[in-house]
């Protein structure tokens, strides 16, 4: 049988395949096909599989066998289409495997002692100001602090407009710092540089009010800061552990390839960047609606309760649910015990 | 009876092809695409977000006179209000789109952004199947590294004014993994473990046919027992379809490197053209495709020729016609036949 006769036989089929691709489209329009059409469309793609085969065998010309090569390709993808998010699977990867992971991650550990230090340190420095005489200057410029200060003194809070505004404005900018931190931490040393310059530069603004230079900016100062600094400071360093678990994996494998190791555990932390993603959000909300507020209207008692509050569900969350339940089931027995 | 092979292995670097095996133990080939393309796709979706953006900006804009129509009443702060509000409100949305467009678009769009749809490329996984919404999200939030580094603001002076607010990426770091990655994968890609490749739609498969008829009767000369293997088949193929668009001297150097040892294997005379010759030989492997055992069960009348790769036979419905598609290609500059060979 000559080739042109094959071709003259299958040509309608492929066409007709490659219709019902373009109705599938790139979209979720599959999902609404008539059954009779997904039926023709598994039928025509078999045919066409079969037809694939059969020209690689058979020595059909190289155009025909791309052809088909590209028909088959196509129709593939759109027979095997990409998972939507599994919202239960995720309800339960939120609730429990994410607290589980972070309260067990050695990165993050790293992360918080590194952060910490580092703040605390920063903030000593600058409130002490024996030590490293200017060490506030040094970091933060003379300028920054003066403008820190005035701005301080003179905040009197904001109109409903401007809050709308800064929530906005600190959504983008607080989640910037965090992706930033996240992706540098693939190469471990410069996502440190970028977590420590945050750490040292929000430390010293600590340890800089704390001196009282100026009593108002220091008094509006942690009447701004106590209710979104929980919040705010635990998605930096959330973020900054997810970055370094995949920047550590990229050196210790774990008998894995280098690469497939590094696939695996991008995998496993991007539930952990999106709780910091949430956890940016939140703040933003609460630095943009509630921590403005001078104490005139909003007592700095309620933004503390506030603080606590968060904080107070940031360790359920973290420490109870992340608790490992093995651990657990030693102290409590189990059932069949 | 076939002529010695030559390893090929060596060029297969070359080849920009992913071969994916599917469950109906099926291989087939995916093109991946290349950094230009890919830009092109990034460019279009950028300027999507952008004029959605702009539509947003309207559409506020809009809803403000709506406003103003609808309650007169409303004194001139509770408008600056509002507006300082949009802005917030707008600059929320663009942060979303610019960070989540590509992952929620590639999810529900099986791989496909607005901008990898208009220019015909696909996100898949390394092994071909589809990407779920966890790689989705991965390749993309990574695209931050990918872009790296930001030209200064200060090389150009117009930007001086905007301070650091508006740097320039040179996505140097995602070109650089791409060139050094075999299937043009960036840091997100790799990270992520998916590729990108080509989704067009091919031509219709044609075939060549030759209006000389030297050319058919050389070929019933070709011995029955030659057996054209896959390489030189592809080969004979891309020659004779380039032919129209080679001149003679040309068309005769490139066929003489296989027509030489073919006319010694076939104990044919040496001054019969090199280019007439091959597309005999591809004239009898393609239109004359035959076989003892016929594959496709339809009997034929020609004499048969039995290729050495025979698939198990196969069981397709080959009921229904339509018209060949063909192109011709005259043979009009080759040399006659020797005239002991014509009939």
């Amino acid at each position: 049988m000559k080739v042109s006769e094959i071709l003259d036989q299958r040509q309608p089929l492929w066409s007709e395949l490659e219709k019902l691709c373009d109705r599938i489209g790139g979209s979720s329009k599959g999902a609404r096909l008539p059954a009779a059409d997904i039926a023709r469309f598994s039928t025509l793609y078999r045919s066409a599989c079969a037809d694939l085969a059969l020209a690689e065998a058979w020595q059909f010309p190289p155009k025909t066998v791309d052809y088909l090569h590209r028909l088959v390709a196509r129709s593939h993808s759109q027979m095997y289409r990409a998972e939507r998010y599994q919202w239960r699977t995720w309800s339960e990867k939120v609730f429990i495997d994410v607290p589980a992971a972070i309260f067990q991650d050695t990165a993050v550990h790293i992360a918080i002692v590194f952060f910490w230090v580092l703040f605390l340190a920063s903030a000593f420095l600058a409130h002490d100001d024996q030590i490293w005489k200017g060490f506030a200057e040094d970091v933060l410029g003379s300028e920054a602090i003066t403008q820190m200060e005035s701005g301080f003194e003179s905040f009197q809070g904001r109109s409903w407009g401007e809050n709308n505004l800064m929530a906005g404005f600190y959504i983008i900018n607080n989640g910037s710092i965090g992706l930033y931190c996240f992706v540098m931490m693939l190469f471990i040393v410069p996502g440190f540089i970028t977590l420590g310059k945050n750490a040292v530069a929000l430390g010293a603004s600590f340890g800089v009010m704390l001196r009282g230079d100026s009593a108002l900016a220091s008094e509006n100062f942690f009447n701004f800061v106590t209710a979104h600094g929980p919040l705010e400071l635990t998605a930096i360093v959330l973020s900054a552990g997810a970055g370094l678990k995949i920047g550590i994996s990229w050196w210790f494998t774990n008998g894995y390839r280098r690469i497939d190791n590094l696939k695996k555990t991008a995998i496993e932390t991007i539930p952990v960047a999106m709780c910091a993603f949430c956890l940016f959000v939140l703040a933003a909300f609460v630095e943009g609606f509630i921590s403005p507020h001078p104490k005139a209207n909003v007592p700095w008692s309620f933004k503390a309760a506030v603080a606590v509050i968060t904080s107070g569900m940031l360790m359920f969350y973290f420490v109870v649910l992340g608790y490992p339940r093995s651990i657990l089931a030693g102290y409590f027995g189990r059932g069949d015990q | 009876m076939s002529l010695p092979k030559r390893p090929i292995s060596q060029f297969q670097q070359l080849d920009t092809a992913v071969r994916v095996e599917t469950p109906e133990r099926i291989a087939f080939q995916y093109q991946v695409v290349g950094p230009f393309r890919r830009l092109m796709a990034y460019g279009l979706d950028i300027c999507i977000v952008a004029m959605a953006f702009v539509g947003c900006c309207v559409a506020v804009i809009l809803m403000f006179f709506l406003i103003a129509y609808l309650v007169p009443q409303l004194t001139g702060d509770f408008f600056s209000e509002l507006v300082t509000s949009s802005v917030g409100v707008i600059a929320i949305i663009a942060a979303l789109a610019f960070w989540f467009y590509g992952a929620v678009c590639e999810t529900l769009r099986n791989g496909q952004t607005l901008g990898k749809q208009i220019a015909n490329i696909r996100v898949l996984s390394t092994d071909g199947s589809a990407i779920d919404g966890v790689q989705a999200m991965i390749r993309n939030l990574f695209r931050f590294l990918d872009i790296m580094p930001f030209m200064p603001s200060a090389i150009f002076f117009v930007f001086d004014y905007f301070e650091d607010a508006y740097r320039l990426p040179l996505f140097l770091a995602g070109l650089i993994c791409m060139v050094l990655s075999n299937k043009f994968q960036r840091i997100g890609d790799l990270m992520a473990g998916t590729m990108v490749v080509l989704v067009e739609r091919d031509w219709a498969p044609e075939l060549v046919t030759f209006s000389d008829p030297r050319v058919a009767k050389l070929a019933e000369m070709i011995p029955n027992d030659f057996v054209v293997s896959r390489s030189m088949a592809k080969a004979l193929a891309g020659f004779v379809e380039a032919t129209p668009r080679l001149g003679p001297d040309h068309s005769s150097e490139i066929a003489s490197k296989l027509a030489t040892p073919l006319k010694q294997a076939f104990g044919f005379p040496h001054d019969i053209d090199g280019t007439l010759l091959l597309c005999s030989l591809y004239f009898k492997t393609f239109s004359r495709f035959q076989s003892d055992e016929d594959p496709l069960s339809v009997s034929t009348s020609a004499t048969l020729a039995q290729p050495t790769n025979v698939p198990p036979e196969t069981d397709l419905p080959l009921a229904e016609n339509s018209p060949t598609l063909v192109v011709a290609v005259p043979v009009e500059d080759i040399n006659e036949l020797p005239s002991g060979d014509r009939e």
